[in-house]
């Protein structure tokens, strides 16, 4: 458990301020930005969002839903993506995942005990060019050897930015941050 | 707006003059009879082209584009391809597309046979499938309420559930979720729907995806046969609230089905609440009286027709001849005109008495003067709602009001001692119960400082005088919770006004401050203008038990009964003398009852002891109770005989709703067991009713035979159009009124004759009462969901109803020490409750919330026969 964070929460505050008045336009961008801080958009934030922007609930979580980059629960610091589309799967995807797999011990879609690194399984990335082709959070790989990708990993684990998911869960916590 | 100019649009080579700037669908549809097909367009939501279904070709300088129709507005020159092979081809693919994961479960799918993809695909589809692959699965058995179900699989994502949510209830409870195929409908987790008019999406559900969990799986839409084999349609209304909402009651093998709503645009739109919707469970309840109950030895045992109409001839009889003002009636607002004036007519001829009234009657000293037009919501710029929590008591008319806010710019003033849910849309300001003609004299002051409304006080009789008098209550210190800031902020909204409407709701005119506060909206009403000040009655027919005479100080048409020349008409009429001295109103007839002087009551469609302690102890003391009603209440358990009634449905019968419009409820099955009809019971005893003139001969008289004196003579109507005749015939507002000249969508009554504001009133409110021993003030609350006979026999409506909770403000629970979820004794001058505390921020400091009709009836027992405005003290035994 990391020490509390005032000045981010802080943070997240200003984003919700800067997007308010742009109302249900304004919603993507800000969730866009406030998970990347956050880590994940609990639902005591999405309440808070919506009230904030003026939007119904019900559109924060159909837009969550829809959006496979922004997340409903918690996930790890890292997050990998294993493009598994045809010219990925031609080229060597499942293998890759295997490996991937069984190196950091992780079912497709599951994210370690300690909340570091999740492994997703994702539909077309769009770099079919470079297959097999990864995503390890915005830094692109491929085409991907399993080696290059958990060394990349490793680099991305020492330098990502703890994300405030993983310090509390604790809903009245984000109320008093945000509020 | 641009509805009245047409424009020449050009489909398929063939031109059409057309109303300009309406969706291309509604244009095909309506206007030229072409049946294009559609899921997601809705007449009465905005169009937003989700489903692709209405796809057309639209000429453009680049040629023919495939567009979807909905969204495309009539302009002049607009030419259109229909049935070319391109829109067709596009419309086929949708719909193939559309069948692609929907389940086909049309054998087993309420919606099968009035299903518009059924329909669509018959017309418009490909006629096969291609499809071969497994359907994606979604929920099917989904609830997103107690009383609506999903079915995600049949859904075809035409959003119009969603859209009903957000443009008319202004609650977006429902969102589109996922992606791609997966999408589906949903709730937010554990956020079941609770916007009170939620049934309404199961109507405009184009497939069968929302289903009515109280009807689900009790009626196929196409069941054809024989009567009464068929499912037949009935057209009537609803009896919930003053509103009148058209709806549909769909009967099998003498059963009710399930209830749809039904178009009537002016007055419910194409909408009806959920109590309207769901609440069906009391037409064929077990607990249904079925057959006469008299008293013997104590106890209420069964008994033919014959002989319980006698004990209540000679019961009501013998009393009537020792003292006709110790015998009463109360008729009801829940029942028909018909049943109603029969009543009134039956108590004033045969018993001669003027003790006739109803609950919310004579005690209610509001003007029945009715909304000029429901429409009129939308017309008005300025909506001020005093006392009535409209979302809870008239929850189509909430939506027209968010409407006409959110919609057309109006400005709301909520004033009601709670924070209702609508408060929200608009200035919220608390009034005490009681304190209202405080409030409405501090308005009315800083009013007249305009000219406008100084010249309006001029224009009626006692207008100086007034404004003189008026200048006293400027005083805002005896309104906690009022500041001069939100003061000014409505006097500045009501001054700017062109069409101001007020809307008050039953306590307010009601109890200890009942003149003072009537008499406030009267002169309130004057300044503002003809109509602008609308009472809203609790019961569906309100207004129509007023207009029948069920009053003790009216004959019907609101005839003095101390008028001379009055009284010469009726007498002309009836054939009979109409006794002259006002009688007693509903609770004083309770309260005569307790003092020993009222010695027999005659209760039709009404319960009493529902009215708290006083009053069941009240009914004790009677000689001789009759009670005619549906189910075996409390008041009929103390009763010495029982009628036992039908419900509206089973029986014809006309209802006067809040805008004075009278409307047919027409017969939607027989009768259950033994019971009938009101108005038959009502005339059954009178034909049985011992002759005056001749003697103590209790025969009928022949029909033709000479018994001019004798009222019975007159009582020859067989079936409720003949009780409606002669109503046209009596009541100057109902002059005209036949039964087929009603229709299905009801005819406006005249305003002509109903009492209304004359001349300013100098009325001074009594100070808000203080006493030690009672610190807190009491506020009623009226909620849809009550434990009322009609909702709480539908046990979907279980989880729904109002806790049985006093409700108190978190502050001043922590202040007094009191703990939410522990029982707490509240006293109050005329009783004692214990009920369980409960923290709800939107009750004001200072009250304690109860909602009416909870079992025990607490709010009424510590009420009393004082009505609102009574101060309480709250008492935790357990409590440090």
């Amino acid at each position: 458990m990391h020490s509390p964070q005032p000045e981010r929460w802080q943070q997240v505050d200003e984003i919700i301020q800067r997007w308010a008045t742009h109302g249900r336009s304004g919603l993507l961008p800000c969730l866009l930005e406030v998970q990347d801080i956050t880590g994940y958009l609990s639902p005591e934030l999405c309440a808070h969002i919506a009230r904030h922007l003026r939007v119904p609930e019900a559109d924060v979580y159909g837009l969550i839903s829809f959006y496979s980059l922004l997340y409903d629960r918690p996930v790890g610091r890292v997050v990998l993506r294993v493009c598994d589309d045809v010219p990925c799967y031609v080229r060597g995807s499942s293998e890759l995942l295997n490996a991937l797999q069984e190196a950091l011990g992780l079912e497709p879609n599951k994210t370690t005990a300690d909340g570091a690194i999740t492994l997703e399984v994702h539909p077309c990335l769009g770099r079919c060019e470079r297959a097999p082709f990864v995503l390890i959070n915005d830094d692109e790989i491929g085409p991907a050897r399993a080696e290059d990708v958990l060394a990349r990993v490793q680099a991305h684990l020492q330098s990502a930015p703890s994300t405030l998911s993983e310090r509390a869960e604790d809903p009245a916590a984000t109320e008093e941050g945000t509020g | 707006m641009s509805e009245k100019q047409t424009v020449t649009v050009t489909i398929d080579g063939v031109q059409y003059e057309v109303p300009a700037n309406i969706p291309l669908t509604r244009a095909m549809r309506k206007f030229l009879g072409i049946d294009i097909p559609t899921f997601c367009a809705h007449p009465r939501l905005e169009p937003v082209g989700a489903c692709r279904q209405c796809l057309v070709e639209i000429e453009t300088p680049r040629g023919p584009r495939l567009t979807t129709a909905c969204t495309t507005y009539t302009t002049d020159g607009l030419v259109v391809l229909y049935n070319t092979e391109t829109a067709r081809a596009a419309r086929e693919a949708t719909l193939e597309f559309l069948l692609t994961n929907h389940p086909l479960d049309c054998p087993i799918c309420d919606k099968g046979g009035e299903c518009p993809l059924q329909d669509q695909t018959l017309r418009h589809g490909p006629g096969e499938s291609r499809f071969l692959e497994e359907k994606i699965h979604k929920n099917k058995r989904y609830p997103i309420s107690d009383l609506i179900m999903l079915d995600q699989e049949r859904c075809v994502l035409c959003w119009r559930c969603i859209r009903y949510l957000e443009e008319w209830e202004f609650k977006p409870q429902l969102g589109l979720y996922h992606r791609g195929g997966e999408t589906v409908i949903d709730i937010h987790p554990d956020h079941p729907l609770t916007a009170k008019t939620s049934g309404n999406i199961i109507d405009i559900c184009p497939v069968g995806a929302l289903t009515n969990r109280v009807a689900r799986f009790h009626f196929r839409p196409w069941t054809w046969g024989p009567y009464p084999r068929t499912l037949q349609q009935v057209p009537s209304i609803c009896i919930h609230c003053s509103q009148g909402c058209n709806l549909r009651i769909d009967v099998r093998t003498d059963r009710v089905r399930r209830i749809v709503a039904r178009e009537n645009m002016a007055v419910n739109d194409w909408w009806i609440c959920d109590k309207g919707r769901f609440a069906q469970g009391f037409f064929h309840h077990p607990d249904r009286l079925t057959q006469p109950l008299v008293r013997e030895n104590g106890e209420l045992r069964p008994a033919s027709w014959e002989e319980a109409l006698q004990r209540v001839v000679e019961g009501l009889h013998r009393w009537a001849q020792q003292d006709p003002e110790a015998v009463g009636a109360i008729g009801s607002g829940k029942v028909s005109n018909e049943a109603n004036y029969l009543l009134q007519k039956f108590f004033r001829l045969m018993v001669d008495t003027n003790n006739i009234d109803h609950r919310w009657g004579g005690d209610v000293l509001a003007d029945p003067t009715g909304m000029g037009a429901i429409e009129d919501i939308y017309r008005a710029d300025v909506i001020v709602l005093l006392g009535l929590d409209i979302a809870e008591e008239v929850p189509v008319l909430a939506t027209f009001f968010r409407r006409a806010v959110r919609r057309n710019g109006a400005r709301a003033v909520i004033l009601h001692p709670r924070r209702v849910e609508d408060a929200r849309f608009g200035v919220y300001l608390p009034v005490w119960p009681g304190g209202e003609a405080i409030w409405l004299n501090a308005l009315m002051a800083r009013l007249v400082r305009e000219e406008r409304f100084r010249a309006a006080a001029r224009r009626h009789a006692g207008g100086q005088a007034f404004l003189t008098w008026l200048s006293d209550y400027g005083d805002l210190d005896d309104l906690p919770g009022v500041t001069e800031e939100t003061m000014a902020h409505v006097v500045r909204l009501l001054a700017d006004a062109q069409s101001p409407l007020v809307l008050y709701g039953a306590d307010v005119v009601r109890g200890r401050a009942a003149e003072a506060n009537a008499a406030a909206l009267h002169n309130l009403a004057l300044l503002l203008g003809e109509d602008r000040v609308v009472y809203v009655g609790p019961d569906a027919n309100s207004l129509g038990a007023r207009d029948m005479g069920v009053l003790p100080a009216f004959l019907p048409g609101y005839v003095p009964v101390t008028d001379e020349a009055g009284r010469e008409r009726f007498r002309r009429l009836w054939g009979s003398e109409v006794p002259e001295e006002p009688g007693l109103t509903y609770t004083q007839m309770l309260q005569a009852a307790a003092d020993g002087q009222l010695k027999a009551l005659f209760v039709m469609g009404s319960d009493p002891a529902a009215d708290g302690a006083w009053a069941a102890r009240a009914l004790e003391k009677l000689a001789f109770l009759v009670v005619q009603d549906i189910f075996l209440t409390d008041t009929a358990r103390r009763a010495d005989v029982v009628l036992p009634a039908t419900t509206y449905a089973e029986t014809d019968g006309t209802f006067t709703n809040m805008e004075r419009r009278l409307q047919r409820a027409p017969q939607a099955f027989r009768p259950i067991g033994d019971a009938r009809p009101d108005w038959a019971i009502l005339v059954a005893l009178a034909q049985r009713w011992p002759v005056r003139e001749a003697g103590e001969s209790r025969r009928k008289p022949r029909k033709g035979q000479r018994a001019a004196r004798s009222p019975q003579a007159r009582w020859t109507y067989t079936t409720p159009q003949d009780v409606l005749t002669e109503i046209a015939r009596v009541v100057p507002q109902y002059a005209g009124l036949t039964w087929d000249a009603l229709g299905t969508s009801g005819r406006y009554t005249a305003g002509e004759g109903v009492p209304r504001p004359r001349g300013f009133q100098q009325v001074p409110p009594a100070a808000l009462p203080a006493e030690p021993e009672y610190p807190f003030t009491l506020v009623a609350d009226r909620f849809l969901y009550d434990h009322g006979t009609l909702i709480r026999t539908t046990d979907r409506f279980a989880r729904l109803l109002a806790p049985p909770v006093a409700r108190m403000h978190p502050e001043d629970l922590a202040r007094y020490g009191l703990k939410p979820g522990k029982e707490a004794v509240i006293t109050s001058p005329h009783g004692e409750v214990t009920l369980p505390l409960a923290a709800d921020p939107t009750v004001q400091q200072g009250t304690v919330a109860l909602a009416y009709s909870l079992p025990g009836a607490p709010l009424e027992t510590l009420m009393g026969p004082e009505g609102p405005g009574v101060l309480v003290n709250v008492v935790q035994p357990d409590a440090r």
